[in-house]
């Protein structure tokens, strides 16, 4: 290398001038192949100089001011690079890619301004090449998207313009191109450009009608600024285009709801109520009070004329509408309440006294309506008392006389029903004397109360007045399943109301030793009289055969009478007497005394005196027949249970002033309400027989274990007649060998008339 | 090994060689320092489209002969004035007359001029300027560009103060005047 450029510079020397011109051109072709040997290997320094040496000789030497430009751009030295590019550009005016490089190259120095000039520039000279058109688009959003990032508004605005205004040349899609229309109204929104906001708008519709997020701006601009009516009439003419869209139904919806929202911040009365509540303004307090009065917003009169009272107290006026909203709510106490209070402050105001007159016939007329005619009845009296005009005091005295009858039927009524359960309750107490009392008081005044009519038969019945207890039931209309009991009971009261009975009876006995019947026949006819007094006579026939041992044959009979008295409801007594002329006891004469208690119980002792031959066993089986006088005394005491009847018993005998024993007990069952059929059956013993056995002169055993058992029925056939079987077996207890039994059978029939 | 150090080598002993045949002298030249005044400068913006003139004092302080080989300017925007010497004595001062044509740039731009030579110590001499091309005010022109197109024709380009030659230097302008 050293040598060649030695040589060449003596050549340069040495050589005449045409020589030296042809030498001149071959170092600018050596220089530039040294330049472009050391660019090839990135050793620019040499390159540069080699390069710049080219240019020295030939300016417009393309390949070297191209190499010359990568060089420095390397090098960091835009500016000379720039220098080279526009040299080349000199000779390839419009180069696009010396466009691009110029543009990158003053990218790089940081200036934008330059290179977005020179950027515009090229895309209005080539604004059809679309590589351009999109370097010239993506320029533009870079630049937004920069200036996004600032406060700058106005800056984003003309950015946002520039890329609308290339986004149709550039094809951007219609989306995003209705997007920046958006982002343009919105920063024009922004910075209070509202006109030119709905504009944008507007424009962007007409290139996209029916777009909802442009739809829905320029109705958000439009209720902006305040121009409601407008937005309806848009979404109105956008819904015809688009009936079945929901969403602009949505938005209509809203726009009413501002338009309704607005009309009412536009009512003085809504604005008075802002400026009371923020000013306390009085004159704002009397405008909302006449008006929520004429509007009837009465709820908001309350309020207002509470804060006017507080105000300026309880004036006439203050009072007087007080009455007016409150009478019109309803308020009747309150609005007296006012009325009063204006009544004491101008007493002599006759309208107002008129009024409280007025309202107080009002208020007793709603009380009547409501019931409350005693209120009503003591408010029409003090109205009265007021003396008010003829035709108030006319309306008082009607008012108060309605009111009274009513109350006197009411209080009847309320009597009626309280009886109606006294009744009830005092029967339950079992004092039917004051049922009936009750009862009768009641039916007096409404004869068809039928709890009242059942329980006074009952007490009747209670009390053993029959026919009037049978009179009172039988107006007594009993519910469906009733019927039949109610019935019965007629039935059972009936027989109760009898007088007369006949009782016809046929007893028959035989010992178990031996078959050798006897048998006795009795009839005996009793008299109930008015005062409850029964009087009972009867006569026993009895007819025996001569059985060689005991009884001799022949015939008896015994006559008997006898009287029940009925001292009071629960005290009785009785008194009987016989004579037989034989076989039966030849005197007898009984007494006794009965109470009834409480609660179904009773209790009866009685005495008896009776001259009988006594037939009685001996320890051998033998019998012995004595004449005896026996006198006997009792107890018992029953229980009645309703379907059940309890009863215990005991007898004590004194024969030959020797004293015996006999107790007993007996059941019966009511199978049928107030029907007196029954089944009963009783068991005995003791030392002694039963009375009855004596009375009957069957033999018996003293001093020996009695023992008697018996089963039988009563049996009503009809109301007036009813049969009785029974049957009974006795036995005495002799020795240890020795035993005496006895069968005995009854029957009868009975005959109420 | 730097190529300008070659050159400059080849240069000075082809300058050598030509004084020998023609003088039967033998000469050896070896590298010298060179000083310039403010070699690298800022200058005031420029309306693109003018021209700006450019002086700069090169002198020779070494003991050497300096010889220039080369004087290459970074782009065709700059133009060498004729009449720069290829040789400057020991103690020495020249004015390397330059001109910047503007036409070519907007904005910032910053050039390099380079000499070539036996210069202590790599053989080269870079001289950097930088100026605003800024774009001519259409309706009303600037204060100052009255100013420089006034000074560009009455003044002097080597002395005087800050303002009137032009440029300003690093070490003679702060970045705020009103500090």
């Amino acid at each position: 290398m050293r040598y060649k450029i030695l040589a060449i510079l003596l050549c340069l020397t040495l050589l005449p001038s045409p020589a030296r011109a042809a030498v001149e051109k071959d170092e600018k072709t050596i220089n530039l192949e040294h330049g472009k040997a050391h660019y090839q290997k990135e050793e620019y320094e040499e390159a540069r100089y080699y390069l710049l040496k080219v240019l020295k000789e030939d300016q417009t030497e393309q390949q070297a001011l191209i190499m010359l430009l990568n060089i420095e751009e390397r090098s960091g030295n835009y500016s000379t690079a720039i220098v080279h590019v526009n040299t080349l550009l000199g000779m390839n005016p419009y180069e696009v890619s010396l466009w691009k490089k110029k543009i990158g190259l003053y990218r790089e120095m940081n200036n934008d301004v330059e290179a977005d000039r020179l950027l515009e520039r090229l895309y209005n000279i080539y604004p059809e090449n679309e590589e351009i058109q999109k370097l010239y688009n993506n320029r533009l959003e870079e630049k937004y998207q920069k200036l996004a990032k600032t406060d700058d508004t106005n800056s984003q605005i003309e950015a946002l313009k520039s890329l609308i205004v290339n986004a149709y040349a550039y094809g951007t899609s219609k989306e995003d191109l209705m997007e920046l229309y958006i982002s343009l109204a919105n920063k024009l929104e922004q910075m209070g450009r509202m006109s030119d906001a709905l504009d944008v708008i507007s424009i962007a519709l007409a290139r996209d009608p029916g777009n909802m997020s442009l739809i829905r701006k320029k109705v958000g601009i439009l209720t902006g600024l305040g121009r409601h009516t407008e937005a309806y009439s848009f979404i109105k003419t956008e819904r015809r285009r688009n009936a079945v869209n929901p969403v602009l139904k949505g938005i209509q919806d809203d726009i009413e709801a501002e338009i309704m929202q607005q009309a009412k911040l536009n009512d003085p009365y809504i604005m008075s109520g802002i400026r009371w509540e923020e000013t306390r303004s009085e004159e704002a307090l009397d405008f909302l009070i006449a008006n929520s009065i004429n509007r009837g917003y009465l709820d908001d009169a309350q309020t207002y004329l509470a804060e006017a009272r507080k105000l300026r107290g309880d004036t006439p006026e203050l009072l007087y509408k007080s009455f007016v909203v409150e009478n019109r709510l309803g308020n009747k106490a309150r609005a007296m309440y006012y009325l009063r209070k204006y009544n004491s402050i101008q007493p002599d105001n006759q309208e107002v006294a008129d009024l409280i007159v007025a309202q107080s016939l009002a208020t007793a007329s709603d009380m009547i309506g409501d019931e409350r005619y005693r209120e009503a009845a003591v408010l029409l009296d003090s109205i009265i008392r007021m003396n008010p005009d003829e035709e108030l005091m006319a309306s008082a005295r009607a008012k108060l006389a309605s009111c009274n009858a009513i109350l006197k039927e009411k209080d009847t009524k309320a009597k009626l029903v309280q009886w109606e359960a006294d009744v009830q309750t005092l029967y339950k107490q079992d004092r039917p004397e004051e049922v009936v009392a009750i009862a009768d008081s009641a039916l007096a005044i409404s004869p068809n109360m039928e709890v009242v009519i059942l329980y006074k038969g009952l007490a009747l019945e209670k009390l053993k007045r029959f026919d009037e207890a049978y009179e009172c039931l039988v107006n007594y209309n009993p519910s469906p399943i009733e019927v039949l009991d109610h019935r019965r009971h007629l039935n059972s009261l009936i027989y109760k109301r009898y007088r007369n009975t006949i009782n016809v009876e046929y007893q028959q006995w035989r010992p178990g030793f031996e078959d050798n019947i006897t048998a006795n026949a009795s009839v005996d006819y009793s008299h109930r009289f008015k005062n409850d007094g029964v009087l009972t006579t009867g006569v026993k026939y009895t007819a025996r055969d001569n059985d060689g041992k005991n009884f001799k044959s022949g015939i008896g009979f015994q006559l008997s009478a006898g009287y029940a008295f009925k001292f009071t409801k629960r005290f009785s007594g009785e008194i009987s007497g016989a004579w037989s002329n034989r076989f039966f006891p030849t005197l007898t004469a009984r007494g006794g005394l009965g109470w009834e208690f409480r609660n179904g119980w009773s209790m009866n002792i009685k005495g008896a005196y009776r001259l009988t031959d006594i037939s009685r066993f001996l320890d051998d089986g033998s019998m012995e027949t004595s004449r005896s006088n026996m006198l006997n005394g009792g107890i018992g005491v029953n229980k009645d249970l309703n379907t059940v009847n309890l009863g215990l018993g005991a007898d004590a005998f004194l024969i030959h002033r020797r004293l015996y024993f006999n107790a007993n007990a007996k059941i019966q069952y009511f199978p049928v309400e107030y029907n007196r059929s029954c089944l009963y059956a009783s068991f005995g013993g003791g030392n002694a027989p039963e009375t009855e056995f004596l009375d009957n002169s069957i033999p018996s055993g003293f001093s020996h274990i009695n023992t008697s058992a018996s089963a039988g029925t009563l049996f009503t056939i009809s109301s007036n007649m009813a049969v009785n079987l029974s049957g009974t077996w006795y036995s005495i207890y002799l020795t240890q060998e020795t035993n005496r039994t006895y069968f005995y059978v009854n029957a009868s029939i009975q005959i109420s008339f | 090994m730097h190529p300008f150090r070659y050159l400059s080598k080849a240069r000075s002993l082809a300058v050598t060689l030509a004084f020998i045949s023609l003088t039967s002298c033998h000469v050896t030249v070896k590298p010298t320092t060179v000083d310039v005044l403010d070699p690298v400068r800022h200058y005031y913006p420029i309306i693109r489209t003018e021209v700006l003139n450019m002086t700069f004092e090169i002198t020779n302080t070494g003991e050497q002969p300096l010889v220039i080989t080369d004087v290459l300017p970074s782009s065709n925007a700059i133009k060498l004035a004729s009449g720069f010497p290829d040789l400057i004595p020991p103690g020495k001062t020249e004015l390397l007359n330059l001109t910047y044509n503007s036409d070519y740039n907007i904005g910032y731009s910053q050039h390099k001029i380079r000499l070539y030579g036996n210069i202590y110590p790599d053989g080269v001499l870079t001289l950097t300027f930088d100026t605003h091309v800024i774009r001519p005010t259409i309706n009303t022109a600037d204060y100052e560009e009255i100013f420089f197109k006034k000074l560009s024709k009455e003044k002097s380009l080597v002395d005087g103060r800050m303002w009137e030659k032009g440029y300003w230097t690093d070490n003679q302008r702060s970045s705020n005047l009103l500090e």
